[in-house]
């Protein structure tokens, strides 16, 4: 046997072959495979029990169920938020912003985690303690009150009636500020309309058992109050063959729904009401309890003087008979009501409007009737009670009482200096300084106010403006809860409570605020009582049963609308056209100032041949007001809205943009006398001539998470709001705008 | 010429004996080294006696721990929670693990990061109850004895694909039981044998 | 229609005319399926929407204009001969195929080999590759559901039919004995929308809504007369939506559907 090149060869062949005779080879194979099916940065996420409870969402009024899984090693964790099926209201639906919640909980790179004291010089975040935040507030609360300086602190909520809202309202009463608003609300000036016409301040529509409802620019199917609710009551509508009627400038979901679809200019919707009242008063069609009503008469001349189907036509650009046949159809129909409500991008609308079109209601009759306008029955909850009156001027002159403080002129004023300059400025919930009302305006007012403090979930534009910012807890993490939504006919409540621990160190708004309260002592401290909001939620709870019990069913609702003789709380004790109420708030009692009647819009008052209307687009795929956008509503956007990369997309009429020698994709700026921004152009023949409408939601800046980051333009930088000339609630449902042509 | 004929025909013959030799030497080696380079150990936290457990529930067996949840899905590995509902802060007897249990998970509040033997990949879904409540095949079909182990055995894993030993089965041919091998194939196999559908869905999620 | 010699077809009907685009049935998909956002959501063709829904328009000018949803899942083709399912049959991995019991194409993300033949051969745009790996913000791993595995990237993936809801659905039947019920196995998105315009349930039941609505005259499917035989029905009054979900010439009648 000799070693050579032949041997040596079949002893290597030898060796290969034992090799792969091993397991080695088929072995590694089939672990290289595995491997590439395994990286270690795909999640694995934890396998355990599941279960559920029961919540709701605050931002949108849904009665939600919640899925947490139990793992061994992560311990508890939601992993998703449905529909709760025994919701009376939302029976199991949910929108978008339900849905994606769990998004905002879980996500360490926009979450507060700790105070953070913000640099001025560099803009950097330090972390510090609680005591420390609260040392610090603490300190700057008690400096200014002993120099006589305790109303200029100027406090900015998101809601009044929850009982964080509560909390504040009380706490700011205590420690001696007048200077508190709340972010606008349609709520307020429904409340408003119900009691100039009626005295009524809770009332809503009985939208599930009308047979014929009349809309008037109305984002009904794009997020109206409870959007879940109102969808089921339209499934009904469409069951039931009910009619409805959209009056609005822009071909929107729920035009295109409705059954007949009034296209009208902008800032017409109300007058549409005013000329079916018309024809109503003139054609005897009027229901007797509206005849016989306080003022009718004098509302009958004006309305045959004004308001006339000829006149309303001309200047609302719908046909005179169709306006005819709607009101007839509307007079004659069994169950009607005409709805009024938020404008679209959460404009909370005209004090007028919404009298123009709750006399309308009148006028049918349909006041505490089935398919009606209903009076919410009182949920009978004990409130924290009514916060102490300061007795300081309000930065915006306004008094207390039914008008509620407009944020907007609060900033304005302090920022003038008129009549004094903010000592401080606390926002607790919400989103001003990306929000508005004015985005634009209620940012420099937080740049300029000497110190900031902002209690917040997230690191919002608010926050990058805040010199203290607190962090704050989401609805699944903390005690909150919510009242009756927008336009629904029965009253409801919602509780949250506290599903999983809070991140990291956040804290509620109330939770925050009572700290704080205590840390001052004082009166601050004896107007709020609690150690905790918890126990808040207990004492307001009490009439409802055990705090505990309510929340594992985390709802009330009342279980059918109040029928029957509508209470009428006015100075005549019955329906007034004629306002008595309204005319005691403004001051005007003559001229029609107190009747329900249509004013112009400001943004259309001067006709500029080259300038557009400009309104927000209404979507629930996309966010409304301070609501921030989850990154799968950012994946739910329709697709023109995120055709290009990063920029913001409005809606053209396609004659409009020919005329403008505008195409599709065209690259535009949209300016108004208080923003511009960046656009493309998108065709959209629904849209009304002469306008162009804007996505809400988009554009944030500062320190958001990365997939909204840049992404599109801030409607609410763009919009302008002018002061309700009644209600002197900031809105912004029209804006004047001139679209030029860049790049 | 003759000669180099025979001296050919002499020479093949003991080349492919050194045929042989290499075959062996290197599925040896093979065999000796895959193991070697392929999986890595770990210890448990602590020790842990089936068999003294299970003579203490009775009746109920692998169930009284490993239970499944009202929906249908099993528990696994019980979480602390579970220990204590026989353990609280006293030892119950003179183990020295015991006495780590007691004061490094139980006092503490911590759960046991215990190492999984039968762990699937995450884009698997077995059900345990199809196997153990529907077929009525036992728990030592493919976890072996387990029950009357008095030592739990160091945890091996796979460096590349990270699972554990048992998901190959302990013998590197495949071959070997209990515990039972599990991967995909040996399932589809007694899925086949047994006229149980084994389409995709079946186990994957 | 063929019918399917398995036990059950698995289908769905979805009402156009209540369906008002919200979202809320895409939103809960992704909740419910761990689906990730990418960074650039902007670009469509990376973007993955299991269950997206479509705008559509009438075409006509203002005021006449009108608007419809078309949300649009999976649409689980039998196909018209022996199980044709267009991505089934070009998938060269057998990392999809059509379940008979069910009905379900199913989808093993792990099996694929990203080669995107399916994704080519799927008439509906329903499959979706992951060009990239997702990237889950810091914190996000905690709100995933372990009920569906996270993908990787160079896989594709798709809808379902929440496949692991009838898996854990079938647990439950098992521990308790009976069968898995209709109300037991529905889909997220059935669950989530507000406006209940989705129906999920057995097609081969008559037992189930689905059984009876699928046989509404009005009801049609995504391009029907290309043979796929899905699972998915469409049901819309307005004719204009009806022409636009298949491929009509112009001034052709729509099918006249058997009275129901």
């Amino acid at each position: 046997m000799n070693w050579d090149r032949r041997a040596f060869v079949k002893f290597a062949v030898g060796a290969v072959v034992g090799l792969h005779a091993s397991p080695l080879i088929p072995k590694l194979m089939d672990d290289s495979a595995i491997w590439t099916q395994n990286w270690s940065w795909v999640p694995n996420p934890e396998d355990g029990g599941l279960a559920f409870a029961n919540t709701v969402n605050p931002a949108t009024g849904t009665g939600v169920r919640v899925r947490l899984i139990k793992g061994r090693m992560m311990g508890e964790r939601i992993i998703r938020v449905e529909g709760n099926p025994e919701h009376p209201l939302s029976q199991g639906g949910v929108v978008p912003a339900d849905a994606s919640a769990v998004q905002l909980l879980y996500n360490d790179e926009v979450r507060v985690a700790a105070p953070l004291v913000r640099d001025k010089k560099t803009g950097m975040y330090r972390e510090i303690t609680w005591q420390q935040a609260l040392d610090m507030v603490g300190g700057k609360l008690a400096e200014l009150a002993k120099a006589g300086k305790a109303h200029t602190v100027v406090a900015l909520g998101d809601e009044a009636d929850s009982i964080h809202g509560q909390i504040l309202s009380r706490f700011m009463a205590a420690y001696g500020s007048p200077n508190l608003a709340f972010a606008p609300r349609a709520d307020d000036t429904l409340a408003l309309a119900a009691w100039a016409l009626t005295g009524q301040t809770d009332v809503g529509f009985d939208l599930m058992n009308a047979s014929y409802v009349v809309s008037f620019g109305t984002p009904l199917l794009e997020g109206f109050g409870a959007p879940v609710a109102v969808r089921k009551a339209f499934v009904e509508w469409k069951k039931s063959k009910g009619a409805l009627v959209q009056v609005e400038p822009r071909v929107s979901v729920t035009a295109s729904q409705a059954g007949t679809f009034l296209a009208c200019k902008p800032g017409t919707e109300a007058l549409v009401a005013l000329g079916m009242a018309a024809v109503m008063a003139e054609q005897g069609l009027a229901d007797e309890s509206a005849t016989s009503a306080y003022g009718y008469a004098e509302f009958k001349a004006a309305l045959a003087k004004d308001y006339n189907p000829k006149k309303v036509a001309e200047l609302s650009g719908v046909p005179a008979d169709k306006i005819v046949a709607v009101a007839k159809a509307f007079a004659k129909s069994p169950k009607a009501v005409a709805v009024c409500g938020p404008g679209p991008g959460g404009d909370p609308g005209r004090l007028a409007d919404f009298m123009a079109v709750m006399a309308l209601n009148g006028l049918k009759g349909n006041l505490g009737k089935p398919g009606g306008v209903a009076a919410r029955k009182p949920l009978g909850l004990k409130a924290l009670g009514e916060p102490a009156n300061v007795d300081k001027p309000r930065l915006d002159g306004g008094k207390k009482g039914m008008k509620p403080a407009n944020a907007l002129a609060l900033a304005q004023a302090a920022l003038a200096g008129q009549p004094y300059k903010a000592g401080m400025v606390l926002v607790a919930g919400g989103n001003p300084a990306y929000a508005g009302p004015q985005a634009g305006v209620m940012s420099e007012f937080l740049s300029s106010a000497p110190f900031v403090v902002a209690i917040t979930p997230l690191l919002d534009e608010t926050a990058a403006l805040a010199d203290l910012v607190l962090p704050g807890t989401t609805f699944l993490e903390g005690w909150t809860d919510c009242r009756s939504s927008y336009g629904s006919p029965v009253s409801s409540y919602g509780l949250a409570r506290p599903l999983v621990k809070p991140y990291a160190q956040a804290k509620t708004v109330g939770d925050a605020l009572l700290a704080l309260a205590a840390k001052l002592g004082g009166a601050v401290a004896g107007a709020l009582p609690f150690a905790s909001v918890e126990e808040a939620l207990k004492a307001q709870t009490a009439p409802l049963g055990d705090l505990a019990e309510l929340a594992k069913k985390s709802y009330f609702v009342q279980d059918k609308p109040a029928y029957g003789p509508f209470a009428f709380k006015t100075p005549s004790g019955k329906l007034e056209f004629h306002s008595q109420n309204l005319a005691a708030l403004t001051g005007k009692n003559s001229d029609g100032a107190a009747l329900p009647h249509w004013e112009k819009p400001a943004a259309l008052a001067h006709g500029d041949g080259h300038a557009l209307a400009m309104a927000a687009v209404p979507s629930l795929r996309s966010a409304t007001g301070f609501q921030p956008l989850t990154p799968h509503m950012l994946k739910v956007l329709d697709g023109n809205t995120l055709r290009h990369k990063d920029e913001l997309v409005v809606e053209i009429n396609p004659k409009t943009a020919a005329e403008m020698h505008l195409a599709e994709d065209s690259m535009i700026v949209v300016t108004s006398a208080v923003g511009s921004v960046d656009a493309r152009v998108h065709l959209y023949a629904g849209a009304a001539p002469g306008m162009v409408f804007m996505p809400t939601g988009l554009g944030h800046g500062a320190v958001s998470d990365a997939y909204t980051l840049g992404k599109g333009g801030n409607f609410y930088r763009v919009a302008e709001a002018a002061a309700d000339s009644l209600s002197g609630l900031p809105t912004w449902g029209l804006t004047r705008v001139t679209v030029t042509k860049r790049g | 010429m003759t000669t180099h004929e025979h001296g050919q025909e002499k020479r093949s013959k003991a080349d492919w004996l050194l045929f042989v030799v290499g075959f062996i030497l290197a599925s040896a080696l093979g065999f000796w080294l895959t193991p070697t380079i392929l999986y890595a150990q770990k210890a448990q936290p602590f020790q842990f006696s089936h068999k003294l457990h299970l003579g203490e529930v009775g009746d109920e067996g692998c169930k009284a721990c490993h239970p499944f949840r009202k929906d249908g899905s099993f528990a696994g590995i019980p979480g602390v929670e579970k220990c204590k509902e026989c353990h609280s802060d006293d030892t119950l007897g003179d183990k020295p693990e015991e006495k780590v249990f007691v004061e490094q998970y139980v006092k503490k509040g911590k759960e046991v990061p215990w190492l999984v033997y039968a762990k699937q990949p995450s884009c698997v879904f077995f059900s345990h109850a199809a196997h153990a409540e529907n077929a009525g095949i036992e728990c030592t079909q493919c976890h072996g004895d387990h029950g009357k182990t008095e030592t739990l055995r160091t945890y091996e894993y796979n460096r590349l694909s990270t699972y554990s030993r048992d998901i190959w089965g302990k013998s590197l041919m495949g071959l070997g039981s209990p515990p039972n091998r599990m991967k995909m194939d040996s399932c589809a196999d007694c899925h086949r044998e047994n006229g149980v559908r084994d389409a995709c869905f079946v186990c994957h999620k | 229609m063929s019918a399917n010699k398995g036990e059950h077809r698995f289908g769905m009907v979805i009402d156009l005319d209540k369906c008002t685009g919200c979202g809320a049935c895409s939103v809960a998909c992704m909740s419910e399926n761990n689906i990730g956002t990418l960074l650039d959501e902007t670009d469509k063709i990376r973007s993955i929407t299991w269950l997206r829904v479509y705008q559509i328009d009438n075409g006509k000018a203002f005021p006449d204009t009108q608007i419809a949803f078309i949300p649009r899942p999976c649409q689980h083709c039998e196909g018209s001969h022996g199980h044709h399912t267009p991505c089934v049959s070009v998938c060269p991995a057998t990392a999809t195929d059509y379940d008979e019991t069910t009905g379900i194409v199913s989808q093993i993300p792990t099996r694929c080999i990203g080669c995107r033949y399916c994704v080519g051969a799927c008439p509906y745009h329903a499959r979706y590759f992951n060009w990239f790996d997702v990237p889950w913000p810091k914190g996000a791993e905690r709100g995933l559901s372990p009920f569906v595995s996270p993908r990787m990237r160079g896989v594709v993936e798709k809808c379902t039919f929440c496949y692991h809801r009838y898996q854990r659905a079938k647990n439950k039947a098992f521990l308790e004995g009976g069968s898995v019920g209709e109300k037991d196995y529905q889909t997220a998105c059935t669950e989530a929308c507000p406006s209940g315009a989705i129906t999920f349930g057995d097609l081969n039941n008559p037992k189930h809504k689905v059984h009876e609505l699928a046989k509404n005259p009005l009801a049609f499917r995504l391009l029907e007369r290309l043979g796929t035989n899905t699972k998915v029905y469409y049901v819309s009054q307005r004719d204009w939506v009806q022409r636009k979900l298949d491929n009509y010439l112009a001034g052709e009648k729509l099918p006249v559907k058997a009275a129901s």
